[in-house]
């Protein structure tokens, strides 16, 4: 496969993983953050800080990936009958939207406001489910006319579900072990609410773990067969064994009434994350091999015919090898023409004569084989450079004339 | 005691549940195993060679596609009458050559499968300039052939709808 498009894939995976956890972790802070606001308890700041930090954290964790993969799916669904890209702009567009008003809400501080970008981002996120479901069903690409019909299907609500349970795990993770574990930013003894934010966050880990494997079985009946791959497989296995891990870590961190393991359980979501990201690539990559396998064979034509030109442009003026005509000769074209019978393609001596003032249409022939006598099979193309086809041709009416002038002196 | 109890309990509960849940989900994987999408043939024939870099029409081997019901595997016939003389050297070509000489029929094994109450013919599709790849998929780039499309009745009936195909029941069923 062509280099670029072979890489389009880790690079999706990569971007979507670091997409998914931030907005993720930014869309159940934010509504954490505006629930605490409302019932007017402490804290609701720190949750909303929690990964809104500072503008580096923004450009890199929210935008440069939502534009990446907006590139990135433009060139993998290139020519595809769907028009992705425009659907992750909207996405993208609307993401931003959601970026800017949720920085406005952390200086400002209104409900209102904050609501909105809750709004914004849920959104955007289902649209981005919505269109990930998309992918795994190229056969109806064709017959879509407008993507509003299928936003609202059963896989596309299984696909957010395990978003939005993936999210509140993240999320539940970070506040451990952010505000419990790390030097940095670690909660004094005194905070107010320090108690309820510990459980919430365990809460926010324990919860999502017990529910995502219901989810990862769901989208297994969901997604259609034909996506399915064992990389798919052996991704949700390994997604149920850390999510145990996950699950045995934070049962005794309950029971024992400590934070220690926050960093062990933030290292496994991360893990969870990628793992359930990778089962998402895998079945994309596979419901549209086909798309990429055409992408690959377009480029190569294309890639083939600019070197044809540049060939053309060299190889003209230099003198032909015999050699190599006769070496190919031998090779290739002797093991179904012959010249004075017919084996697999007709004989040379029958065919060749009209080609006798016409060099340039026998090599044009034998670069680009197209049928001419519906008694034979039509000629496979045999990948022969310009410099070769001008060398065989060479030979074939060297023989050719040699042997029709001694048949004519006999 | 009894609160000690209940706390011994819960990390059993929790690994039987984890567990339980990647038995059904190897217990699928089985279960969808049997129907292999991409089975592996008796000779391992390319698509990829034979229509993609030679350039060989479907039509070329799959002869009865638009006279009959199935596409038809080819006879080894066709194969042999290039294959007789063409590259007899490779491995699977010999094998080949080795069925057509004892005159045992390749078992190839069946890709595309429609269940026993849809009835699908091969030579109206083409008739109504249906492209091959339009339900097969990309086959010259396939080394391996691989089932790519559902073939489930909800796209059928898209295709006939956009295509003003009749979609009467009795059209595909029995």
């Amino acid at each position: 496969m062509i280099g670029h498009v072979s890489l389009l894939p880790y690079l999706i995976f990569f971007m979507l993983f670091v997409y998914l956890s931030f907005t993720g972790i930014l869309l159940v802070s934010l509504g954490l953050s505006l629930a605490f606001r409302i019932l007017r308890q402490d804290g609701s700041r720190e949750l909303l800080d929690l990964v809104t930090g500072d503008t580096k954290t923004w450009i890199f964790l929210g935008l440069l990936p939502i534009v990446s993969l907006v590139f990135l799916f433009g060139q993998y669904l290139y020519d595809a009958p769907l028009p992705i890209h425009q659907y992750l702009i909207m996405i993208a567009g609307m993401a931003m939207c959601s970026f800017v008003v949720i920085v406005i809400y952390r200086r400002i501080q209104q409900i209102a406001i904050g609501g909105l970008g809750f709004i914004l981002l849920f959104a955007s996120q289902f649209f981005l489910a919505s269109t990930m479901s998309l992918l795994y069903y190229p056969e109806h690409w064709s017959f879509i006319k407008t993507p509003l019909p299928h936003i609202f299907s059963i896989t596309v609500l299984t696909q957010f579900l395990s978003f939005l349970v993936l999210s509140a795990l993240v999320t539940g993770a970070a506040i451990l072990f952010f505000y419990f574990q790390w030097g940095e930013r670690t909660l004094p003894e005194e905070t107010p609410n320090r108690n309820v934010l510990k459980f919430l966050a365990i809460g926010h880990v324990l919860g999502p773990t017990l529910i995502l494997p219901v989810v990862i079985i769901l989208q297994f009946f969901m997604v259609p067969r034909v996506a399915v791959s064992d990389d798919f497989f052996a991704s949700g296995v390994l997604t149920l064994l850390s999510l145990l891990v996950i699950s045995l870590l934070s049962l005794s961190m309950i029971l024992k009434n400590h934070v220690r393991y926050a960093a062990a359980v933030f290292i496994c979501t991360l893990i969870t994350v990628g793992l359930f990201v990778f089962s998402l690539s895998a079945l994309q990559a596979t419901a549209n091999r086909e798309h990429s396998l055409l992408l690959a064979t377009t480029a190569q034509r294309a890639q083939n015919e600019l070197t044809a030109i540049q060939e053309a442009r060299y190889t003209t003026t230099l003198p032909v090898d015999e050699n190599l005509g006769e070496k190919i000769y031998n090779e290739r074209c002797n093991a179904c023409h012959r010249f004075d019978s017919v084996l697999i393609g007709p004989a040379y001596n029958e065919v060749l004569a009209k080609y006798k003032d016409d060099l340039a249409g026998l090599i044009d022939f034998i670069r680009n084989p197209n049928k001419v006598n519906p008694a034979f099979p039509v000629m496979p193309n045999q990948g022969l450079s310009l410099r070769d086809c001008r060398a065989i041709a060479a030979h074939l009416m060297k023989v050719f004339s040699e042997t029709a002038d001694g048949g004519g002196s006999d | 005691m009894e609160g000690e109890v209940t706390k011994k309990l819960w990390a059993p509960i929790l690994i039987g549940y984890f567990l339980f849940m990647v038995v059904v989900l190897v217990g699928l994987r089985a279960h969808w195993q049997g129907e292999d999408l991409s089975p592996e043939q008796p000779i391992a024939f390319s698509h990829t060679i034979h229509a993609g870099d030679l350039g060989l029409d479907c039509t070329h081997c799959h002869v009865y596609v638009s006279q009959s019901r199935t596409a038809g595997v080819p006879p080894l016939s066709i194969c042999m009458k290039c294959h007789e003389s063409a590259i007899t050297d490779r491995p699977e070509v010999k094998k080949l050559t080795e069925y057509w000489e004892t005159k045992e029929p390749v078992v190839w094994k069946k890709v595309h499968s429609l269940p026993w109450h849809v009835r699908f013919r091969h030579d109206r599709h083409i008739k109504a300039d249906v492209d091959c790849t339009v339900c097969h998929g990309e086959i010259k780039a396939m080394d391996r052939v691989r089932q790519v499309r559902s073939l489930e009745m909800g796209w059928c009936v898209k295709c006939h709808r956009s295509k003003d195909a009749p979609t009467d029941c009795t059209t595909c069923h029995k």
